[in-house]
């Protein structure tokens, strides 16, 4: 879908990104995370088209967005985290001109407006003033205007900043279902909890630079085999030299009262191993995949950096 | 208009009903004011009022709206949205220009009627349609430079307060005025009109007016689409400018200031070159202050040479270098077409002499406004810059020659009453001087890494 290759911004003063090259894979939902000054920003606004880089090339499907970037806002949108929404304008005005500013015919503005309110459920706020909304209505609004021309890639620095808890729950529901209608979508947050909600990939960037690339919620290792995990009523002795003698089962770890491990089989050979778990006399109260969740794959990726953890940005910026 | 989707959003936001009603009802009440304590007839005194008002309304008011339409849309995080939108550079710009300015055309017209009734009974309707047009016209520059002034600005920098909107407010009303007077002046209360000399031929000065504002105005036009391209990130070539240049010196070229009388010495032909001269000068300056030069632009164009990508290398390529090129054109050109001197009533000056000084001075100023770029990228570049220079064609000559040290003076001024070697001596070492801390500030930023200041790797 997005394809970064060699990207290098220079500001005046200082070199933002240096040589970044990774993918944006089409139907995904990718966290772009990373402390404050890493480069997220600049990076987005250079896919986006709105810096021009020093050097390298972004594409979208093909097509380089710095060549032809008109040809490539049809087909993008992006919601900065400073945005703004005319106030003096009614929600609809400002959908309508959004709609007709980025090309959808005159004729299915209407039921364009009628939609994109509908999925943001501000439908029943298209007479009100857009000053007159609160922060996570304007937000709403927003998106709305974003995603009026029905793009296929959805760009979104920081959403959820500012917005209640229940809103943050709305946006993640938002932003699943438009990776189910198609859409492929980047999010730049802080908030680490929250992307794990919806990410499926996530670049970390440090300095600069991509400093890791990886998928989420997926268990597989190298090779085919899987990460499983088992947690236990009670200890059990010589767990870690049981499970590494049944066949298939390797790189165990325990962790108190459960176990991970990387276990090569299918489905039948999964059902053998919890069945002989049990034989030996395994306390086992449950059995399954090991998915990574974005924290344990950020926070190891920094121990692999050998990072501070007063680098994490795992916490939210507002109270 | 219809069409235009930026066009009808600011029709929205400025045409409310309440306002709709306000501005005819003030202009209205103001105008009757008038008329009742004046004689109760229309005349020059109650188009006078209603001129006034058109002044107040579409010239100072209408140009600060046209110079905040685009700062305000970065001051409200607007702006992006519309850059990412598919609305193309002509919609924005017009949309922009007379979108943001629909409601002050509003009262603006409502003026311009007030302002025709009155001369109606007094001029013949087509004297009456000219001076509509050119208040109009006068309108549309006013308008667009400030907008064009404020779009050169975003180029640099992405804060604005009030003054900064002030200044380019200023700059649209300086271009203005002069225009609107010059056109004033080409009729008489009584009807008489008046006339000038443009290449040898006689134009009705109204009519010569109207067509230099229209012509400025399609320019002033192109450019805005110009720099709302760049904005959108769509690369322009320089032939435009260039283009704005050659016309810009050429129409100025015709006209003429002075009658033959009073410059005996030179030919026709030279002092026609001489005026655009000046005026490649004046645009070369303009041009050099207003651009950005940052660390960037010149390694974009190092690259883009060392990669032989000349198509872009030009789009990047400062204007000022190409329009330095023009200048030096002109200059070659009034010192071939005119004589060593040149008798301006009493006086006998050495007229090519100062011609090479001027251009000398211009190259030692453009390295300088590099090297000030170079050395700190801040927006305050060309400030500074601009200061110093305005310092050392000021001040500093003064005091000099205040303290009797004359000669000094020609190292600040292009001195027409000096030797050779006094008037161009000084300012070529100054220019060795530049080129030595040019290339030194560009060994130090542009050619080395080491002059961007590395984030931790």
């Amino acid at each position: 879908m997005i394809d970064i290759k060699n990207l290098v911004f220079e500001y005046p003063t200082k070199r933002a990104l240096h040589d970044i090259t990774c993918e944006i894979k089409a139907g995904s939902i990718t966290a772009l995370v990373g402390p404050n000054g890493a480069g997220k920003t600049t990076l987005i606004r250079c896919i986006v088209g709105l810096h021009a880089p020093f050097s390298g090339s972004v594409t979208l499907d093909g097509m380089d967005v710095h060549r032809y970037p008109r040809e490539c806002h049809r087909r993008m949108a992006y919601l900065s985290d400073f945005f703004g929404v005319y106030d003096g304008l009614t929600v609809r005005q400002c959908l309508t001109y959004t709609a007709r500013a980025y090309g959808v015919e005159d004729k299915i503005v209407p039921s364009a407006v009628k939609t994109a309110a509908e999925r943001l459920a501000i439908e029943d706020r298209l007479n009100q003033k857009a000053g007159e909304l609160s922060r996570g209505l304007r937000q709403r609004l927003a998106i709305a205007q974003a995603i009026i021309h029905g793009p296929k890639f959805l760009v979104l620095d920081e959403p959820a900043s500012g917005l209640d808890p229940e809103a943050r729950h709305s946006l993640s529901n938002l932003l699943i279902g438009l990776r189910d209608s198609g859409m492929t979508l980047l999010v730049s947050s802080h908030i680490l909890a929250e992307l794990e909600s919806y990410c499926t990939d996530m670049l970390i960037m440090r300095d600069g630079r991509i400093s890791g690339e990886r998928g989420l919620g997926v268990s597989e290792v190298a090779g085919g085999a899987k990460r499983l995990k088992i947690e236990l009523a009670h200890s059990f002795p010589s767990l870690e030299q049981q499970l590494a003698a049944l066949p298939g089962v390797a790189e165990v770890k325990l962790d108190g009262l459960s176990a991970g491990f990387v276990f090569a089989g299918d489905l039948q050979a999964q059902h053998a191993l919890l069945k002989r778990l049990m034989t030996l006399g395994v306390p086992v109260t449950a059995f399954g995949e090991d998915k990574l969740g974005l924290q344990d794959v950020y926070l190891a990726h920094l121990r692999n950096q050998g990072a501070a953890p007063a680098a994490q940005p795992a916490f939210p910026r507002e109270g | 208009m219809r069409g235009n989707p930026e066009f009808i959003r600011n029709v929205w936001l400025e045409m409310g009903l309440h306002r709709l009603i306000v501005m005819p009802a003030v202009l209205g009440i103001l105008f009757l004011l008038i008329y009742l304590s004046g004689g109760k007839t229309l005349d020059s005194g109650t188009a006078l009022v209603a001129a006034v008002m058109y002044c107040a309304v579409v010239l100072v008011w209408g140009t600060r709206v046209a110079s905040e339409a685009v700062v305000q849309e970065i001051n409200n995080k607007t702006w992006d949205t519309q850059r990412m939108s598919a609305l193309g550079p002509w919609q924005l710009a017009i949309g922009k220009l007379f979108g943001s300015t629909v409601y002050v055309w509003y009262g603006g017209l409502i003026c311009m009627g007030l302002y025709a009734l009155s001369w109606l009974s007094h001029l013949p309707l087509f004297y009456v349609v000219k001076l509509v047009l050119l208040y109009v016209g006068v309108g549309i520059i006013a308008h667009a430079i400030g907008m064009l002034v404020s779009m050169l600005a975003i180029q640099k920098r992405r804060e604005f307060g009030r003054i900064q909107v002030t200044f380019y407010q200023f700059l649209g009303l300086l271009v203005a005025a002069p225009l609107l007077y010059i056109g004033l002046s080409g009729i008489a209360e009584d009807g008489a009109t008046s006339y000038m000399l443009w290449y040898d031929r006689t134009f009705n000065l109204i009519d010569f007016t109207l067509a230099g504002i229209a012509v400025f105005a399609i320019w002033a036009l192109v450019g805005l689409y110009r720099l709302m391209r760049a904005e959108l990130q769509m690369a322009n070539q320089p032939w435009t400018w260039l283009a704005f240049c050659l016309f810009a010196a050429l129409f100025v070229s015709g006209i003429r200031l002075l009658p033959p009388e009073m410059n005996p010495g030179m030919p026709d032909v030279s002092v026609k070159m001489f005026h655009g001269y000046v005026v490649l000068w004046l645009l070369a300056y303009i041009v050099a202050f207003a651009e950005p030069k940052n660390r960037i632009l010149f390694r974009r164009l190092r690259r883009h040479a060392a990669l032989g990508e000349w198509s872009a290398f030009l789009a990047a390529v400062p204007r000022c270098l190409p329009t330095a090129a023009l200048f030096l054109l002109a200059t070659i050109l009034v010192l071939r077409t005119s004589e060593p001197t040149f008798q301006i009533l009493d006086w006998t000056l050495n007229f090519q002499l100062v011609v090479i000084a001027v251009f000398l001075f211009f190259l030692r100023d453009l390295m300088f406004i590099f090297v000030m770029n170079l050395r700190k990228p801040t927006p305050r570049a060309d400030m500074n810059a601009f200061l110093y220079l305005l310092l050392s064609y000021t001040i500093i000559p003064v005091v000099l020659s205040a303290l009797g040290l004359e000669f000094l003076t020609s190292a600040f001024w292009a001195r027409p009453d000096f030797s050779a070697a006094l008037t161009l001596g000084p300012v070529i070492l100054e220019i060795i001087v530049m080129i030595g801390l040019l290339i030194y500030q560009w060994r130090r930023t542009v050619m080395s890494e080491a002059g961007v200041e590395e984030t931790k790797p």
